[in-house]
């Protein structure tokens, strides 16, 4: 290879395939999961619907915590109530990981221009 | 009624689920693979991330309305569900390392050795670099939209992005 192709980025998005026979056994996968995800919902939603209730009911009755609710992505509370189901204090917890977020971006620059972090340090502290 | 929304349909009813489910994976299933495929690495964290991906569509064909493209809303569940996954899996280095045999011997024949080199480095990437990287470089995506995909502050995403770059272009410049 020339040395002035070697730090070149290709432009083409990777293609990587599956093994042989995968999409008949993914089809095959599915249909089971869905059975299995179907039967869990009939049996797990009478069990969960009073404490989700009451934890919709403690939301709309205290609201979120002022400081989360101020800076979260708007759409982050809804989709961890909707989609992930979470608890109260788990929801909680969540907003503020999301305040933290929007913390390190103001620290971000200093922390990069002046190195006061190695690169791994850095990426430990954004995880 | 056009297929998608057709399939929509049948994903909506309990009776007919298997059958929009098979559609969503002939229709898209090989499109989204090859879009999880880099960013997992490994063909079995794939496997994982597209299942999810496909329960997800299913859970939410009811609140489809249209409004956008039936891929670019599989688009976004995909890199939701591949970017939760790969941040609570938090891949170590030497388990990606793991895969490079299985990245080189499934690339296409026609790829390049650059190509070759560059699957390499970009195995040798945290997950998260390489999702931010590989979302960036090659969908051009913008930062803003990638925060509201992920939950994640455009700062820390133009950081790894940063990161990602550069490692993979020292990788490629000692390879070579």
């Amino acid at each position: 290879m020339k040395d002035k192709e070697a730090h070149k980025i290709p432009k083409e998005w990777p293609q990587m395939q599956p093994p042989s026979g995968y999409w008949n056994e993914l089809e095959r996968q599915m249909e089971h999961r869905m059975q299995s995800e179907a039967s869990n919902k009939r049996r797990l939603w009478p069990a969960l619907a009073l404490p989700l209730a009451a934890a919709v009911a403690l939301l709309l009755w205290f609201g979120f915590p002022q400081s989360s609710k101020s800076n979260a992505n708007p759409d982050l509370a809804a989709y961890l109530l909707e989609e992930e189901g979470l608890s109260e204090d788990m929801l909680t917890t969540a907003l503020l990981e999301a305040e933290w977020e929007q913390h390190t971006e103001a620290i971000l620059p200093m922390l990069l221009e002046e190195d006061q972090l190695s690169e791994d340090e850095l990426e430990t502290l954004l995880l | 009624m056009d297929s998608d929304a057709y399939m929509v349909e049948c994903l909506k009813d309990p009776k007919r689920a298997n059958e929009g489910m098979r559609l969503l994976l002939r229709n898209y299933g090989p499109r989204l693979y090859g879009l999880l495929r880099p960013m997992c690495q490994s063909h079995e964290d794939t496997d994982e991330v597209l299942q999810r991906t496909l329960i997800k569509a299913w859970k939410g064909a009811a609140s489809f309305r249209g409004e956008s493209q039936m891929y670019t809303w599989l688009h976004r569940i995909a890199l939701r569900e591949a970017w939760t996954f790969l941040k609570r899996e938090k891949k170590s280095l030497s388990m990606q390392g793991m895969e490079l045999g299985e990245a080189q011997s499934t690339a296409s024949q026609s790829s390049t050795e650059i190509q070759q080199l560059f699957l390499q480095s970009l195995a040798q990437l945290p997950a998260r670099q390489r999702l931010v990287f590989l979302l960036r470089y090659y969908e051009e995506m913008p930062f803003e939209t990638m925060a509201g995909i992920t939950g994640t502050s455009e700062g820390s995403l133009k950081a790894s992005f940063h990161h990602a770059k550069h490692k993979i272009q020292a990788f490629l410049k000692a390879q070579a």
